[in-house]
């Protein structure tokens, strides 16, 4: 995954927490990689964390199972697109996989 | 209660929590051996003592070991943060907390501030077996008038007010609720709707132990966790509220899951939007049933419909002994489709608010509780809730005075006034947002900052807006109605 990659599911992630949470535009716009998600930062608590996760699983075709669902993967906004990319390499690793399986 | 469904149903399991299994039998000695350690400890009818625990066992035998000594249980939202925790603490003149080990530090900060003696037990260190096994230091009959628990109201005139539900009480309501659910000791409860509030205390632990059944409690929402239990664990009433089963309904769980044992779920504390109800049935099977209460009444009424595709937003007829009625603006009795006040008349609810006279005149009269929610009965006599004429805010089931919020804000250095409202989610419950006027330079960050560590995350606003001024009315009160629509609440 490139530096764009980064940014880009950055962008849609901050896109989320305004279209599906109601998060104001300054504080998306003043929000950056490290900014926390919860208490200190966006200011997301565990209603609003569930309600985000089911908006990215929906925009990225992922799934977050229970125990993904840490303090830590909502620690910043960084600490979220890093995990969206890792499942999203895992499912592309699991399709290929899949394609590579079925062309035996 | 327990002790007598305990000999009832003494082989049969009480509790699973997680890998442990508990009967009846072995509750009852766990609570007998609680209730004597309290004792040495000085607990005595009559004393308040805080429960501040999330869902599971201890919660439990805390709870019945506090009630058999005669004193006065006072549950306690375990996501409190210490200015709450203080002001409950000392409304209830509680004596003693009982409490886990990861809370210790903010208890024991919380009572350096509290100005009357005050113990804490830990339940990591609570006895699980007593050498009498008798349960000698309960209190034999016990005065069924007096208080068992100690709730709050949320409140929406000012401060929350104390609600002292007496035996007569609860026991009214779980016997009502036992046989208008049809509940037996065959049903699996799920019990993940927090204890500590209404919803989750009567309607799922209290009930399903007062059936003799068999409750699964779970301490955090968790949706893969809770959809394999109730696969696994082949559960049969869940008792939750709109947030629990819109997430669920819109979780892709990437494989079909077996809910046929389900026979009741049940949605309370916030209305069910239709629309997430029916893609829960699409998804599971099952309707979601919504259950209308309040902390003052207990369970008001419950929709059991057999047409259920056509009253979905219903909230159904009153449970047996439970009078509703709706009062129109000019007092008088509404007619079909009209709506007014709804008025409760119930051998579960209380007769007034503990300290506190002015709102007891104007909540309870006549011998209703006059609820502040606003509704229509059609012409089936389904009960449909439209708003709230009080304005609290319903944050996924709990209930938030905008008041203590906007006293909060305004003690920001920078705030010079503030407005709380609600804006409706498509969970069916509301967000916090804050509108709020500035003396000096501020920013929305500080402001959460400024919450933080003093009020329950769940209050704390989600959205801040600035303006220049609030719009008033001619008296000075703000216009609330401004910055959003009423809301209902159940």
């Amino acid at each position: 995954m490139t530096h764009d990659d980064h940014l880009q599911i950055e962008k849609r992630i901050k896109q989320l927490l305004g279209s599906e949470l109601n998060v104001s535009a300054s504080v998306i716009a003043t929000s950056t990689f490290s900014t926390p998600l919860l208490g200190r930062g966006v200011g997301l608590d565990s209603i609003e964390t569930m309600a985000l996760v089911l908006s990215i699983e929906d925009e990225f075709g992922i799934s977050v199972p229970d125990t993904d669902m840490t303090v830590t993967l909502f620690e910043t906004i960084g600490t979220l697109t890093d995990y969206v990319l890792h499942k999203l390499s895992e499912s592309k690793d699991g399709t290929e996989k899949c394609e590579r399986d079925s062309q035996l | 209660m327990l002790v007598t469904v305990a000999r009832q149903n003494s082989t049969r399991v009480a509790i699973v929590e997680g890998e442990t299994t508990i009967t009846y039998a072995e509750l009852e000695k766990q609570i007998f051996a609680l209730s004597a350690q309290l004792y040495h400890r000085g607990v005595r009818q009559g004393d308040r003592v805080a429960v501040f625990l999330p869902n599971g066992l201890d919660f439990i035998t805390s709870y019945f070991a506090i009630v058999g000594l005669g004193a006065i249980v006072v549950p306690l939202n375990d996501q409190y943060q210490q200015t709450e925790l203080l002001h409950f603490l000392s409304e209830s003149r509680v004596s003693m907390v009982v409490a886990t080990q990861p809370s210790a530090a903010v208890c024991r900060q919380v009572l350096l501030s509290y100005d009357s003696p005050c113990l804490l037990l830990f339940v990591e260190d609570r006895e699980k077996t007593t050498k009498s096994g008798s349960g000698d230091v309960f209190i034999a009959g016990i005065d069924p008038d007096t208080p068992v628990m100690y709730q709050f109201s949320s409140g929406s005139t000012g401060r929350p007010k104390r609600i002292a539900r007496t035996h007569r009480n609860l026991v009214f309501e779980l016997n009502s609720l036992v046989r208008t659910l049809g509940l037996t000791h065959e049903d699996r409860f799920l019990g993940v709707t927090p204890f500590a509030h209404v919803n989750g205390l009567m309607r799922s632990m209290m009930a399903s132990l007062r059936a003799g059944a068999t409750l699964y409690p779970v301490p955090k929402f968790e949706r893969q966790t809770i959809a394999e239990m109730i696969q696994e664990q082949r559960i049969s009433v869940f008792i939750g509220v709109p947030f629990m089963f819109g997430v669920m309904a819109k979780t892709n769980y990437g494989r079909r899951l077996d809910f046929s044992s389900l026979r009741l779920c049940i949605s309370a504390s916030a209305p069910m939007p239709p629309k997430l109800n029916r893609q829960f049935y699409e998804k599971f099977g099952i309707y979601v049933r919504q259950l209308y209460g309040s902390t003052e009444t207990g369970t008001i009424s419950v929709n059991l419909s057999t047409e259920i595709e056509r009253s979905l937003d219903s909230v159904g007829k009153p449970i047996a002994e439970v009078e509703v009625q709706v009062y129109g603006e000019n007092g008088q009795q509404a007619q079909v489709d009209e709506v007014g006040e709804i008025a409760v008349k119930s051998p579960a609810a209380i007769r007034s608010y503990e300290g506190s006279e002015e709102p007891a005149r104007e909540s309870f009269r006549d011998g209703y509780f006059f609820t502040g929610d606003l509704g229509r009965r059609d012409q089936d006599g389904l009960l449909y809730l439209v708003g709230r004429k009080k304005f609290l805010i319903n944050k996924g089931g709990y209930k938030i005075n905008p008041l203590e919020i906007e006293a909060l804000l305004e003690t920001h250095p920078k705030v010079e006034e503030a407005v709380v409202v609600g804006l409706p989610t498509s969970f069916g419950d509301e967000k916090v947002k804050a509108v709020v006027v500035l003396s000096g330079p501020c920013t929305e960050k500080d402001i959460i900052e400024h919450c933080r560590g003093r009020v329950a995350d769940f209050k704390i606003p989600s959205l801040i807006e600035f303006r220049e001024a609030l719009p008033k009315t001619a008296t000075g009160k703000i216009r609330r109605s401004f910055f959003a629509p009423s809301t209902q609440s159940q």
